[in-house]
């Protein structure tokens, strides 16, 4: 009851934060989707290249997320901006390439090598080809790895707060150094919320952008 | 019109050169079906996907009408060829409309020309467009799928037409349909197609000239009458079959198999005259006609000898009977599901043409066997 009332009483910062929170992820997702699923596309003309690609993405994601601030403390500070949005973004960007860079490639690599043959055979450029077949018929399971990605992140931006980044994590970084469980767990629901929120969000532009043609008949 | 001269393709593969399609010349003239026949691994498959440049000829040449291929960029040349594969390959996230104008659509054509043409191919092989055009490919039984495979190769009117064994994949009795419809379109369109099956029994019934392929060599060359009447070698012989004579039946229409004066009684007749034209032509029935020559029944030998009086009180009816535009095959095998040695024919009137009996089949076909 004592916390329903503090996030009540603080609902306007509540929702600035938020807001900063979303802010974070959406301009790094979006930057990760530009480089991610092209990347995942160019992959699927060589197995080497798509094996240290899909490598290096996996190791990426092994880091943890208060080290990998750590290390852009330095690395940033030349230009100013050591702490707060930029490393931030940068963080989420990195992290988002695996599940994106993974879906793409397994989605266009697994496009039904007939569909393939018909397209080249009626005269489809590979741009074409991609634009007309091969992207429309991936766009399901790229989305799944979108959903993913912002998911998992939405988690990595509550501990950007440590570095100064806003959002959410405020709450909870003020929480624990002030001992103070109604900003922890007003901390932690919304930001708990906010994931579920984006993953249902996701789910029906996922809807949206998938042809007819591909969900299932209902029954 | 297709002429390949030479035509040839070497793959290098670990194992060494491999020589799928082995100097390979023929022409299919304008507006004719050629079926590439053969065996798996025969180099049918690699020949025809040389055309559209799936496959990078090794050496040799393709005319299409009268035009170096070789001269034409492969994107050009085959948005001007129909494709068609088993497989089908709809692109399941296209209505049946946009999959059909595939090809007009990358050409740049007016959509409008280009939706109503679809409309008119629909038409063509029995689907309702209003039905059909907005509906996407998984909605659709494999029957249906595969025609509009079919008329989504045809959508940009190309000259030429490649088919990778596109009724392969579907039920026997839809496939009979199928076949039919399409020789109906292809006949109407006059395109020139290059057909790629290894059932001997399609190739007979689509084919004007059937190219049988061996290890990428091409072992003969001939229209099916000419293949199964005289094939080249003892390769051809063994894969025709030793049946070849029976499939040779599907060539001869019943018109051109009949005897054209089966004798025929009146049913006011005695029975003496039809005992009478037994003993002369030695045929197992004779039939009863009507005023207008229309079939009325039958009076067999064993009748024949046994009854006194008019034919009316003794006639049977005929329990099938051949229509003289369909082929021998299916009224051979009436023959001899009914016990029927003497077959009698009539045209869609139900007027009595002619007679098969077993010794007018065997004439028509001796006859043409030495025809080519």
């Amino acid at each position: 009851m004592e916390i329903l009332t503090y996030m009540i009483d603080n609902r306007d910062v509540i929702f600035v934060r938020a807001g900063e929170h979303i802010a974070i992820v959406a301009v790094a997702v979006t930057i990760a989707i530009l480089t991610a699923v092209p990347i995942g596309i160019a992959i699927t003309q060589s197995k080497k290249a798509a094996d240290t690609v899909l490598y290096l993405a996996s190791m990426m994601i092994t880091v943890p997320s208060v080290a990998l601030f750590g290390l852009m403390i330095p690395l940033l500070s030349g230009i100013g901006h050591g702490i707060g949005y930029v490393p931030a973004v940068i963080a989420i960007i990195l992290y988002s390439q695996l599940p994106i860079i993974r879906n793409t490639y397994s989605a266009i690599a697994d496009v039904d090598p007939h569909l393939r043959e018909a397209a080249i055979g009626m005269g489809m450029r590979p741009f074409q080809r991609l634009r007309e077949v091969e992207i429309p018929l991936a766009v399901p399971v790229i989305m799944a790895g979108v959903r993913t990605a912002v998911v998992m992140n939405i988690g990595v931006t509550a501990i950007a707060a440590y570095i100064g980044a806003g959002g959410l994590g405020t709450f909870i970084s003020r929480g624990i150094s002030q001992s103070d469980p109604r900003q922890l767990i007003t901390g932690a629901v919304t930001v708990s919320l906010l994931a579920i929120t984006a993953d249902l969000a996701l789910a029906l532009l996922q809807r949206l952008l998938t042809s007819k043609g591909l969900q299932e008949a209902k029954a | 019109m297709i002429r390949l001269e030479k035509l040839t393709k070497v793959f290098d593969t670990p194992q060494g050169s491999v020589t799928a399609t082995d100097q390979v010349s023929l022409e299919v003239p304008k507006g004719e079906i050629c079926v590439l026949l053969g065996p798996s691994g025969c180099g049918k498959t690699t020949t025809m996907k040389m055309v559209n440049r799936l496959v990078q000829p090794t050496g040799g040449k393709i005319f299409i009408d009268g035009q170096d291929t070789s001269a034409i960029d492969a994107i050009t040349l085959r948005r001007s060829i129909g494709y068609v594969i088993q497989q089908i390959g709809l692109f399941p996230n296209k209505t049946i409309i946009d999959n059909i104008c595939t090809v007009p659509d990358l050409l740049g054509w007016d959509r409008k020309k280009s939706r109503k043409r679809a409309s008119e191919l629909l038409d063509m092989v029995a689907l309702d467009p209003a039905v059909f055009l907005n509906r996407y490919p998984r909605e659709l039984s494999g029957g249906q799928q595969q025609r509009i495979g079919v008329i989504r190769a045809l959508a940009a009117d190309p000259p030429v037409m490649l088919m990778d064994e596109p009724f392969g994949a579907i039920d026997p009795i839809n496939r009979e349909v199928i076949q039919d419809e399409f020789l109906r379109l292809q006949r109407h369109l006059k395109t020139t197609v290059m057909f790629v099956s290894h059932d001997l029994d399609e190739a007979i019934k689509m084919a004007d000239r059937i190219a049988i392929f061996r290890d990428g060599k091409l072992e003969q060359f001939a229209t099916p009458t000419e293949l199964l009447a005289q094939p080249a070698n003892a390769f051809v012989e063994e894969f025709l079959g030793s049946d070849r004579a029976l499939k040779r039946l599907r060539l001869v229409r019943v018109t051109d198999a009949m005897d054209n004066a089966p004798v025929v009684i009146k049913r006011d007749d005695p029975i003496e005259a039809a005992r009478q034209a037994l003993l002369q032509n030695g045929h197992s029935a004779v039939f009863v006609v009507g005023p207008n020559g229309r079939l009325r029944g039958m009076i067999t030998k064993e009748i024949a000898e046994q009854s006194q009086g008019t034919v009316s009180d003794h006639a049977v009816p005929v329990p099938v009977v051949a229509s003289t535009a369909e082929d021998l095959r299916m009224a051979v095998a009436s023959m001899f599901a009914h016990d029927q040695p003497t077959l009698p024919c009539v045209d869609e009137s139900g007027v009595l043409r002619g007679a098969l009996t077993y010794a007018s089949v065997t004439t028509a076909l001796k006859k043409t066997g030495e025809m080519d």
